[in-house]
């Protein structure tokens, strides 16, 4: 072997013997660590759940589109084939009269049959067959009632507009405040993480010295620090996923017995999705704040 | 080119052959080179108008033992801390082993470093670490492995008398006790050059002799020993080159010299 590896190797076996001979300053960081990433964590599935339940609104805002009196089959066909065609367009379902009918009928008289007698063999909506439209992305409908109305035989198109932007200007709105907010955490966890470091090394700064006095170079002083740093912030990133995983199993279990009502809106991500992505998220963060952390702070002691 | 020079002069038969091999060897390790050369050095401190030392030179030859002297705050410390690039001359020139130390690049300090042993009056040892580990850092800091370390770190301890008490810790031990682990470290590496800042100001006569005598047989070793101190006994007893510094400046350097408290 040669030095470089006699000194990686020791330098990794230094830092996790100085977590263990430094441990009130260990404990301290991990704790730290493990309060940003906590609440990193919990604001992360706050976040991505509310994009996921907004983006499930929006596939729920719909375009109707009816046609002129007396239009062929064909004509409608051909419609249907422009709209398709359509990027932004999801999904085009035709709906024929008597579906329609049937479908008021159900939403409107329910079991009052006396009312329905009245109407006998007669489809009051003969001519309202349409298209039901959904979009894939909710920011294009006026776009797309344009194009629609621009078609010939189409007689109207009903969207709801405010829907349609509520939910865009809300989504906006969801990134940069989280965006914003996790900007934030970031910082103060970097913050915190430099604090407790530049405690530990400020104890050490005397051992630096010896250390700059017989010849260490920068490299082998600051690595077993950085190895210190990264083991750090990888401990305090796992323990808080542990702990946000079971709350949000509980917390999600606990809306949805709760707020039944609410059942067709709140659609939760499943919990192993969020932590597919959160998991090496998290310790990516931790390992990059504990080694950002130990590096910069170690620097500053370094010129003996 | 020296190298060179040698071979063109020399017809290369048998023996002369094993003459250029111990020409290029001594060549390559400095050959004449002196260990230590200050010319005109001077450095005044942020902190202080007054310069801590000044135009202060003197050569120092390899293997050579000499006591620099003078009474407190004369800037006896200085020239060591200079010697070890710890701080920077205000003007002059500072040359170990031939090389300009004022012209090292950051990078390059920790290889100079490693020519120099230090020893310290307050031991500087590492508190967490035992005997032996605070032995086998010093040559862990220059990269060796750990089957050197655990060959060379006892036979150092077994010099400066202390091996039986490799698993110890330092604040388990006499200041005397300490300062042979300080000595340690400093041979360890095999350095070119031994700096020992008032080695025995914290010691009782008894120690101190001993690590005189230490400082002495590995002196006779081979390795160049500058020790600053005041402690006159000492300086007057062993007869060794003394340059005597006061309020700054080199007022003697004598061969076999002598201290006295003036």
């Amino acid at each position: 072997m040669n030095s470089f590896s006699n000194n990686l190797f020791y330098s990794i076996k230094q830092g996790i013997l100085s977590i263990k001979r430094n441990s009130r300053f260990s404990l301290a960081s991990i704790g730290t660590m493990m309060a940003s990433l906590f609440l990193f964590g919990i604001f992360y599935c706050v976040v991505v759940n509310f994009t996921y339940i907004v983006k499930n609104a929006e596939t729920n805002v719909g375009i109707t589109i009816f046609f002129d009196a007396g239009i062929s089959k064909a004509k409608i066909d051909d419609i249907g084939e422009k709209i398709r065609a359509r990027d932004e367009v999801e999904s085009c379902t035709f709906i024929s009269a008597d579906e329609a009918w049937e479908q008021f009928q159900t939403d409107y008289f329910g079991r009052d049959k006396d009312v329905l007698e009245t109407f006998g063999n007669d489809n009051p909506l003969e001519e309202s067959s349409s298209y039901e439209v959904f979009l894939a992305d909710v920011t294009k409908q006026k776009e797309l009632v344009a194009y629609i109305e621009s078609l010939d035989g189409v007689r109207q198109v009903n969207s709801s507009e405010s829907i349609a932007e509520g939910l865009t200007s809300f989504n906006r709105l969801l990134s940069y405040v989280s965006g914003a907010i996790m900007l934030i955490l970031m910082g103060v966890s970097v913050f915190l993480i430099s604090t407790t470091v530049n405690m530990g090394i400020s104890v050490r700064r005397e051992e630096i010295g010896i250390m700059k006095l017989i010849g260490a170079t920068d490299f082998f002083i600051r690595a077993p620090f950085i190895v210190e740093g990264m083991i750090i912030g990888l401990i305090g990133s796992v323990l808080p996923l542990g702990i946000v995983f079971i709350m949000y199993k509980k917390v999600v279990a606990y809306i949805i017995s709760k707020f039944t009502i609410l059942s067709d809106y709140l659609v939760f991500m499943k919990a192993e999705d969020i932590f597919l992505v959160l998991v090496p998220l998290s310790m990516l963060i931790g390992l990059g704040i504990g080694f950002a952390g130990s590096f910069f702070t170690v620097k500053k002691h370094l010129k003996v | 080119m020296e190298v060179n020079n040698y071979k063109n002069k020399l017809s290369l038969d048998k023996n002369k052959t094993l003459i250029v091999k111990e020409l290029v060897h001594n060549h390559e390790r400095g050959g004449a080179r002196p260990a230590i050369v200050m010319k005109n050095v001077s450095k005044t401190y942020k902190s202080n108008s007054t310069p801590a030392i000044m135009n202060i030179s003197f050569r120092v030859e390899r293997g050579e033992f000499v006591f620099i002297v003078g009474p407190s705050g004369s800037g006896k410390s200085t020239i060591l801390r200079l010697l070890m690039k710890e701080i920077e001359p205000s003007q002059g020139g500072i040359y170990v082993d031939g090389k300009d130390t004022t012209k090292l690049k950051r990078h390059q300090i920790p290889y100079l470093r490693r020519k120099l042993g230090v020893v310290f009056q307050d031991f500087r040892l590492l508190k967490n670490r035992n005997v032996f580990d605070n032995v086998a850092f010093a040559q862990r800091v220059i990269g060796a492995d750990t089957k050197t370390i655990k060959r060379r770190v006892p036979s150092v301890l077994s010099i400066v008398g202390i091996l039986e008490k490799h698993q110890k810790f330092p604040r388990q031990l006499s200041g005397g006790e300490q300062q042979r682990v300080a000595l340690a470290r400093a041979i360890v590496n095999d350095p070119m050059i031994l700096l020992c800042d008032e080695p025995t100001g914290n010691l009782d006569p008894k120690n101190s002799w001993e690590i005189m005598a230490l400082l002495d047989e590995i002196n006779q070793k081979g390795t160049t020993v500058i020790v600053v101190t005041h402690n006159m006994d000492i300086v007057n007893a062993m007869h060794k080159r003394v340059i005597t510094i006061n309020k700054g400046v080199l007022i003697s350097d004598q061969k076999e010299g002598g201290y006295r408290d003036e």
